[in-house]
């Protein structure tokens, strides 16, 4: 059986609100939760890791202006959190982001001209698949828009689609919700990638065996036994 | 002589919003955000349509063409407004009868 992961999840500032996002999530059916959280993850984890039916990873969101501050980001969140996405608003951020194997997920602008500026193209691809990342696709940048705008989007998606599958980047589908309202259950999540020409094992894979496989490669780097990729102690 | 039965899917669909919502309502923003997403020629694909819905539990069953279920999920999924107000379906559960559905 299936174990679902929503790993972009922004849980609202209040306790009640966290609380409801956290519960609404369990009852939709996911096993694991990536929650954006502020500061050092052990300090603010608090009371969110209590819910025992959800598997809590801690993510930080990296927004650099420049690849400079990238690096120096990287080098401060790396060890705090379980995963590491960067918002690449640049192209300049985004060939950095995608050469550096600390970075787990990449995010690109939810604007469409922006979008064609900064996208996932074939250069960022192979990067990205000799660095290990991941292409992400937030499923809340598409809720309350047009159809123009959507559609748009989804034309834009659609390329950097095929060019995350010609250089075999895994994609992951996350809800980026901020907000009860903007959270949709796993299949949902994956039924959208129907709009893009993904089929339908290839998208559950994006709710569940993709961002596990970023977990779990994570948390045996942070374990004791890991010295180097593909060398531990026995 | 036999005839090929339609094949069809019924989900049992569960909706989140600031305030409750009629029957009608929800119906309505099914069949507007299918015919958004895939177009008209997409809805006589996908077949939509409202078996019941309890105003109370906001709870209903909905009924979909068997081999069209993403694009129903998707549709559902991409639905942000129930009449006037914020609202959000979730599917809780899908059988291919209405009995199937009950027991779950």
């Amino acid at each position: 059986m299936r174990k679902f992961v929503d790993l972009h999840l922004k849980p609202l500032a209040d306790a009640i609100g966290r609380r409801r996002m956290l519960e609404l999530a369990a009852r939709l059916g996911f096993s694991g939760l990536g929650v954006v959280l502020e500061g050092k993850a052990d300090e603010s984890v608090g009371d969110i890791t209590s819910d025992k039916r959800l598997d809590i990873v801690s993510r930080v969101d990296l927004k650099p202006n420049s690849p400079r501050e990238l690096t120096a980001a990287l080098g401060r969140v790396r060890r705090w959190f379980e995963v590491v996405a960067v918002d690449c608003k640049s192209k300049s951020v985004a060939r950095q982001a995608a050469k550096d194997n600390r970075v787990d997920v990449l995010n690109f602008p939810v604007s469409v001209q922006a979008r064609r500026r900064a996208g996932f193209d074939r250069q960022e691809a192979s990067l990205a698949a000799g660095s290990n990342c991941m292409y992400e696709i937030n499923v809340s940048d598409l809720l309350g828009k047009g159809p123009m705008v959507v559609s748009g989007f989804l034309s834009i998606i659609r390329e950097e689609v095929h060019n995350a599958k010609r250089y075999a980047v895994p994609i992951v589908v996350s809800s980026g919700a901020g907000d009860p309202l903007h959270m949709r259950e796993p299949r949902g999540l994956a039924a959208v990638l129907c709009l893009l020409d993904i089929g339908e094992e290839e998208g559950l894979d994006t709710v569940s065996t993709n961002p596990s496989m970023i977990i779990e490669a994570n948390r045996e780097k942070s374990g004791q036994r890991f010295v180097a990729p593909g060398v531990r102690v026995v | 002589m036999p005839v090929r039965r339609k094949s069809r899917r019924y989900l049992r669909i569960w909706v989140i919003g600031d305030t409750k919502f009629a029957s009608e309502e929800v119906s309505d923003a099914v069949q507007k955000s299918t015919i958004n997403l895939f177009g008209v020629q997409g809805l006589s694909l996908v077949e939509p349509l409202f078996i019941d819905f309890d105003e109370d539990a906001q709870l209903g069953t909905l009924r979909c063409n068997r081999s069209h279920m993403r694009e129903m999920r998707a549709a559902l999924a991409l639905i942000t407004n129930v009449g006037e107000s914020a609202a959000a379906i979730h599917v809780e559960g899908v059988s291919g009868t209405i009995k199937g559905l009950k027991s779950k």
